[in-house]
């Protein structure tokens, strides 16, 4: 068998799955992948879970897509004839219209607007307010029989102390759009921090905050503003243009009464280091006082020692005169006594030799005291015992 | 006053106060005026009450 040329098996291949029924007219469907941009024509990719294909538009059939811009992670339902490339040996679909798949519409006004709005500005970062730490009222925009509402309130109701001004808004389907716009005009200037937003939902659900009025509407409000609608991945334009955006309701809420917790957890923590600091100051100043006194104190306490070791002083100097002059007086009076004793009769007996006589125990002077009976006498050195016979007393004694 | 300005105006006089170089008559002088702030403060607090209010929607 005589060998083949590469084209010739290209050829072959190709005639193959051109008449091949199951691969021409056909539409697939695939999430759009390496779109980089709109060139002279149209190629780009679509997968899923196991396979790519590559897809060409060639720019004559491009006005079919009146104006649909495809982007990266986009579903479409492509449709178009299997073909091959023989330079690159692989094979592609030659594209002759894409449709946008379910919400394929909506994202691709998604897309528009996001392109229009960022243009316009509205979600320049220099256009945003900070969200305050402090807020002592919030008006919360969503439907107040919705589950995002209800988490909203159990997180406030947990909280510090907030006013919660809640205007009751459909979050869903045709004027949700606008009901939330005029609550965010309405809720403008009356307090401190807008939440709006709803639980997590498909895109169609979360469409009306895709809204183009209601973002002119939150980047021309004055008060900060949170977009708070529930999504897992893609976000909402009130998300880009709002001050601050949270992925859910809740986390909303627990921006806000975490913050204003953190306020008053500091203004709590500056009170006691004032307390604190202040008693350290008066501690130190007491201190210092104390020191002053024990000086006072230590010279009181020296002088009144002083005055008392001189009080002693003088007592004991008074103590020793009076003991001096009473010994002296003592003195005196022994000496006197001595003098005394000097002339009494015992004197005269023991030193001049003298009798002396006693009667009933009574020392007898004159004869005259005598009474007949017994009686004593006593010499210098001893008694006599006698009795008395006569008396004769001597006349002009 | 606003809550926020209260408490930072505090912090600088707790952060004043805490200057040992201070005299006792002018860290009193601060200490009443801080603790007049953390009054304010409070003040601001317990007026605030979880009221939760709804709002008429507007007709038009």
């Amino acid at each position: 068998m005589k060998p083949l040329t590469v084209s010739q098996v290209a050829g072959t291949v190709r005639s193959l799955i051109q008449n091949e029924d199951a691969l021409n007219g056909i539409s697939v469907v695939g999430e759009v992948t390496d779109y980089r941009g709109m060139k002279k024509h149209l190629y780009f990719t679509i997968k899923d879970e196991g396979a790519n294909l590559r897809c060409v538009m060639w720019q004559n059939l491009i006005p079919r897509l009146k104006g649909l811009e495809l982007d990266n992670g986009m579903k479409v339902i492509v449709q178009g004839d299997i073909t091959t490339y023989p330079v690159g040996s692989n094979y592609q679909l030659n594209v002759k219209d894409i449709q946008p798949m379910g919400k394929g519409d909506l994202y691709k006004q998604f897309v528009e607007l996001k392109r229009k709005l960022l243009m316009a500005g509205l979600f320049d970062e220099s256009g945003k307010i900070p969200i305050p730490k402090f807020v002592r009222s919030v008006g919360i925009i969503s439907s107040n029989k919705g589950a995002g509402f209800r988490d909203m309130i159990s997180v406030f109701e947990s909280g510090p102390s907030i006013d919660i001004l809640t205007y009751d808004a459909r979050v869903q389907g045709a004027g949700a759009a606008q009901e939330i716009k005029q609550g965010i005009e309405h809720l403008d200037g009356m307090v401190d921090l807008i939440i709006f937003g709803r639980g997590g939902g498909s895109m169609e659900d979360l469409w009306c905050f895709n809204d183009e009025e209601l973002a002119h509407a939150v980047f021309n409000c004055k008060t900060p503003t949170i977009s708070a609608v529930g999504h897992e991945v893609d976000q909402v334009i009130t998300d880009l243009v709002a001050d601050h955006f949270a992925v859910t309701p809740t986390a909303a809420a627990k921006l806000v009464v975490n913050n204003v917790m953190e306020v008053i957890q500091e203004k709590d923590e500056l009170a006691d280091r004032l307390h604190r600091v202040m008693e350290q100051i008066l501690n130190n100043a007491r201190q210092t006082l104390d020191l002053c006194d024990i000086g006072i104190m230590g010279r009181a306490i020296r002088t009144r020692v002083e005055r008392e070791r001189e009080m002693i002083q003088r007592l004991r100097e008074k103590a020793a005169y009076c003991t001096d002059s009473r010994l002296m007086t003592a003195r005196g009076e022994i000496t006197e006594l001595r003098g005394d004793l000097k002339g009494t009769w015992v004197a005269g007996v023991k030193e001049k030799g003298l009798t002396a006589f006693s009667q009933e125990g009574k020392t007898i002077h004159d004869s005259a005291s005598l009474k007949e009976g017994d009686f004593e006498a006593i010499f210098r050195d001893g008694k006599v015992k006698g009795e008395v016979k006569e008396i004769e007393v001597r006349k002009g004694s | 006053m606003k809550f926020e300005k209260a408490v930072e105006e505090l912090k600088k006089i707790v952060e004043e106060l805490e200057d040992e170089a201070l005299e006792v008559e002018k860290a009193i002088e601060l200490y009443e005026k801080g603790n007049e702030l953390a009054k304010v403060a409070d003040e601001i607090l317990t007026k605030a009450e979880l009221k939760i209010k709804e709002l008429k929607k507007d007709t038009d």
